[in-house]
């Protein structure tokens, strides 16, 4: 029995290696272009293995990146937070409290996620500069927060409404308030939700540069990803450094994935509702 | 009272000198106190951003204005002016792609050179004109840059060529007899922007048609003779997703034994490992082709002081000046008494100067209905290079796309 | 029905039960606190949830929808930014696009992006979900790894999917011709019949992570009993999957639905980056036309519109889902 269940889950090992390495090929891809002269890139066959790999393009990266990846870093943790806290308690009231307006808070949410991006940024744009918050942090944590705070809202109230109703009313029999009962009982066991939700506001935030090249008149506050496209439009193509670049800019998030996600695994031992 | 006594004989003397003193100082404050002009650029690349910077700093010293600059990348440049215009937060000097002078100019956003008091002296009135709206003049032009045919003069010589082709016919000839297993033999950008339309306006200008009248006879015989440079497997297929640097890459990696690139592959070309020459993009007869002409001007918004940006523009306008930005930048410089030290400065430029003899506005009679039917020339461009219809179709709809609404 | 979802809540307040306990017992004062709290706890609390979100939702978006709305029904020139004055022409705007080929063609080709982008999305995310549901050595670093595409700048996996795409030295083709797949090299965005496969392509590899790690989240929390017991009744796990997990992931597979169709009819940057609309529009979709219309024609009235229309077709969908959340809230009302 026991030999019978690892040798499935080896074979599940390989099948998830090969499918995960299919799907990621692109990846390699741009980790093999980081490492190849430009010459290499344009020639008629492919190279797949960059011989031999030259690390220029990653010294310039990291004399140049290392400052906007922890902007990056700062700006889209800050908008994650917020958003959460935005968020989850929304996702509750939702989810407790009947409310005729809760479907047209759901409308709203939805709605306000279909306006096309150029036109918030464009939007933003005209009510920062008269707020006189150009080149702020509080600005751009604001427009990435507005990126990912309906979303976190719809996706934690998804699965707020799977736990069971009696949660909340057994906490309120035993004298506890609405907030208590949010507080004490359903959001720890939300942390499933939560946690994910977290994790995409997070990217939301990373991966957003629409906001930060409107938001910003000088080289206050460069994220990484105004800084790649800064390069990119800087120095034509100059791929090698570019990809470098790019993979720099990929692994905090990929970090904070690993760590996350061991995060969601420990939520569901302790998270599993019982009656 | 003695010691009022004391301070007021004191004080006379302490009120004369804070007197002076204070002459002094707002005299000095006057000019401490200088004019600051901000401006707005997309010179975000390395090199071309220390260019300017050293251009600002003569100026500066020149003429005591400082200058407060903010540089974006080149595509956001017209919507981050027009994010400022809508929040009353516009840069007294703007440098722009001189294809966007029309719009900014119908729309108000920049006044025109007489309004400012530029006459603009000494430069070329044929390269002033191309950034003309309605017949006015609304920005300065210090250089301008234009299309050449790039050749490999190894492959020419492998290939048994002695001179590069000055006919379609024999464009033709030389690139199918140029093109190998792995080398085409002309490369050109044909992407659905406006540098797609700028790199085959040299053809369809020298053929006899324009961009008014999108579906003239000329202009379907123009996209046709594009079409066969890659019928006969000349041109690949993949001009339609390269931009101007992804031809310049292809032909500096040896990829391509032609390239129709602009004068701004200069820089990034030199040192590279093939050995170029550059001349004339052929016309159909060999006459003197028809280029459009690109490059940066200056304009002054609607909200600049005007004194203090026409003593900094006059600074910019000076002949040193004009040649150093035209060297550091390969332009070809906009002032004729320039022209001279500039060939001996820069004599790999020179096939580009004769070149702009034939310069060409876009903008001039479409002003700013040009976009409208760039666009849709450059979809018919890529329907034909693509095979997808003939040219008579693609420019049949064009015109229709491009006059209706 | 009205009347009994009425008085079905009425009953579930504990508060009246209490209320008419209380009025028996204690002094009318307590009473009239005790009307107050009820009226704190159900009129007013449910608002301290809310205010922090409607307040920054109001912040954020108002403006831009107004704006949105407003430019559309106006002639907006680039002199419309400075002066801050634009005619107003009604619905022209409107009218003209739909007299206006291109847009009619764009509105087509997003429908046909928008459907095959989902189903691959959707399905492959499901499946990859599946997949990892049960850990195996390596499946945790393995998902994580499944969540890259999504965080990398659009920019770059746009750059290396065009590389990979390229006609002559594009490594897709190289594979495709070297393993004898197809005769000859495909012409993936050079060719109006291929470029929208490319692209549909592409955008399906970026929206993979999404659902995935959506559906897998929502996989764990799926009460285990409840599995189990189909277990033992001899459900197989085709039955399972369509008959159980399915049904259960519900509202889960409702807002992945939904807002996955929200994302891909505003896909612009893959798009503009990949072929740029092209080649000759082959993949020009209502986003990047929009964009097309106001940034390259400086036609800013009629890129509005595209833009209404574009979150009219989103909330379209939006109302099968809002239909089925009522449902919902009407059904946990039975129980």
């Amino acid at each position: 029995m026991q030999s019978y269940s690892l040798v499935r889950d080896l074979t599940k090992t390989l099948i998830g290696i090969i499918v995960v390495g299919l799907l990621l090929f692109p990846l390699y891809w741009m980790l093999n272009a980081s490492l190849q002269p430009r010459t290499a890139l344009l020639a008629a066959v492919p190279s797949w293995f960059p011989n031999p790999p030259i690390f220029s393009g990653y010294e310039n990266a990291f004399a140049t990146q290392g400052q906007s990846i922890l902007t990056s870093c700062f700006v889209a943790v800050s908008s994650s937070l917020l958003s959460l806290v935005i968020a989850a308690p929304c996702a509750f009231a939702l989810v407790t409290f009947r409310m005729r307006w809760a479907t047209i808070l759901i409308f709203a949410l939805l709605l306000v996620q279909m306006i096309p991006n150029i036109v918030m940024a464009n939007s933003l744009y005209t009510v920062f500069a008269r707020a006189n918050w150009l080149n702020t942090y509080q600005a751009l944590i604001l427009s990435d927060a507005s990126l990912s705070c309906p979303f976190a809202i719809l996706l934690i109230r998804a699965f707020m409404v799977t736990l069971p109703r009696t949660l909340t009313e057994a906490a309120l029999v035993d004298g506890a308030t609405y907030w208590g009962a949010f507080f004490r009982v359903i959001l720890p066991l939300s942390r499933n939700g939560i946690v994910t939700a977290g994790l995409f506001c997070f990217l939301f935030a990373w991966s957003d540069f629409l906001y930060a090249l409107t938001l910003s008149t000088k080289q206050k506050i460069v994220p990484i990803t105004l800084s790649l496209y800064q390069f990119i439009g800087s120095h034509g193509t100059d791929w090698t450094s570019l990809m470098a670049t790019a993979v720099l800019a990929s692994l905090p998030p990929i970090i904070l994935l690993l760590v996350g996600q061991r995060q969601i695994a420990a939520g569901l031992m302790g998270g599993a509702v019982k009656e | 009272m003695a010691n009022i006594g004391r301070r007021t004989v004191g004080g006379h003397r302490v009120l004369l000198v804070s007197a002076s003193v204070l002459a002094l100082g707002l005299g000095m404050g006057a000019q401490a106190r200088a004019a600051t002009l901000t401006t707005i650029d997309y010179f975000t690349e390395a090199t071309g951003s220390a260019a300017i910077e050293k251009m600002f700093k003569t100026c500066s010293d020149a003429t005591g204005i400082q200058i407060d600059r903010q540089k974006v990348p080149y595509p956001e440049l017209v919507q981050k002016v027009l994010q400022a215009a809508s929040s009353n937060s516009l840069p007294d000097l703007i440098l722009m792609d001189n294809s966007d002078a029309a719009q900014l100019a119908a729309g108000g956003i920049i006044v025109p050179m007489a309004d400012v008091g530029e006459t603009l002296d000494g430069f070329d009135p044929s390269l002033v004109s191309v950034g003309n709206y309605k017949g006015k003049n609304y920005t300065m032009q210090p250089g301008v840059n234009t299309l050449g045919l790039w050749y490999n003069t190894d492959m020419f010589k492998a290939a048994g060529i002695d001179k590069p082709p000055t006919t379609w016919e024999e464009l033709r000839a030389d690139a199918k007899k140029l093109t190998t297993k792995d080398v085409y033999g002309l490369a050109f950008p044909a992407v659905a922007t406006e540098e797609g339309t700028f790199h085959a306006s040299p053809f369809i200008w020298s053929n006899g048609g324009d961009f008014q009248t999108l579906n003239s006879q000329n202009n379907i015989d123009a996209l046709n003779y594009m079409k066969s440079l890659i019928d006969d497997g000349s041109v690949s297929k993949s001009v339609v997703t390269w931009t101007g640097d992804d031809s310049n890459d292809q032909f500096m990696a040896g990829r391509s034994a032609m390239l129709i690139g602009g004068s701004w592959h200069l820089k990034a070309n030199e040192g590279g490992a093939i050995h170029y020459d550059i001349t004339s993009i052929p016309t159909p007869k060999g006459d003197q082709v028809k280029v459009p002409v690109g490059g940066e001007a200056w304009g002054v918004s609607t909200t600049a002081d005007k004194a203090t940006a026409k003593t900094y523009l006059d600074c910019l306008a000076l002949d040193p000046n004009v040649l150093s930005w035209a060297v550091n930048g390969s332009y070809v410089p906009a002032k004729k008494a320039v022209l001279e030290d500039f060939k001996k400065q820069k004599a790999d430029m020179i096939p580009f100067i004769s070149s702009t003899a034939g310069a060409t506005s876009r903008t001039a009679v479409l002003a700013t209905d040009y976009p409208k039917y760039s666009s849709a020339f450059s979809a018919a461009e890529q329907a034909v290079l693509t095979g997808a219809k003939d040219a008579k179709t693609a420019l049949d709809e064009a015109e229709a796309q491009a006059t209706g609404k | 029905m009205l009347r009994l979802r009425w008085m079905r809540r009425k009953l579930r307040q504990p508060e009246s039960k209490d209320l008419a306990v209380i009025d028996s017992i204690k002094a009318p004062d307590a009473v009239s606190v005790r009307r107050n709290t009820y009226v704190w706890t159900r009129r007013l609390l449910p608002w301290t949830f809310m205010a922090p979100a409607i307040a920054f939702l109001l912040f954020m978006f108002a403006y831009p929808l107004f704006s949105n709305v407003q430019m559309s029904v106006q002639h907006v020139t680039v002199g419309s930014f400075l002066t801050g004055i634009a005619d107003y022409v009604g619905f022209d705007n409107y009218v003209d696009l739909f007299h206006d080929p291109l847009f009619l063609s764009s509105l087509q080709r997003t429908a046909v992006f928008t459907v095959f982008s989902i189903a691959g999305q959707m399905s492959i995310g499901m499946g990859l979900a599946l997949f990892f549901w049960r850990a195996f050595p390596l499946s945790t670093a393995l998902r994580a790894l499944m969540l890259v595409p999504w965080l990398l700048p659009l920019v770059v996996s746009a750059t290396i999917w065009q590389w990979m795409f390229d006609l002559d030295s594009g490594v897709i083709n190289y594979v495709l011709t070297s393993l004898n797949i197809v005769p000859d090299r495909v012409p993936w965005i050079t060719s109006v019949s291929f470029a929208m496969i490319a692209t549909v392509i592409t955008n399906i590899w970026v929206g993979i992570p999404f659902s995935m790690a959506v559906f897998y989240s929502g996989l764990q929390s799926l009460p285990r009993e409840i599995l189990e017991a189909a277990e033992l009744d001899g459900a197989s796990k085709w039955q399972r999957f369509w008959m159980v997990i399915l049904p259960m992931l519900g509202p889960l597979t409702g807002i992945v639905f939904t807002l996955s169709v929200t994302y891909t009819v505003k896909v612009f940057d893959l798009i503009f980056i990949l072929t740029g609309g092209g080649p000759a529009n082959a993949t020009q979709t209502l986003a990047t036309y929009a964009y097309q219309r106001s940034f390259r024609n400086f036609d800013w009235g009629h890129g509005a519109a595209i833009g209404n229309i574009l979150i009219l077709i989103a909330l379209g969908f939006a109302y099968f889902y809002l239909r089925s959340y009522r449902q919902s809230l009407q059904k946990e009302g039975a129980d």
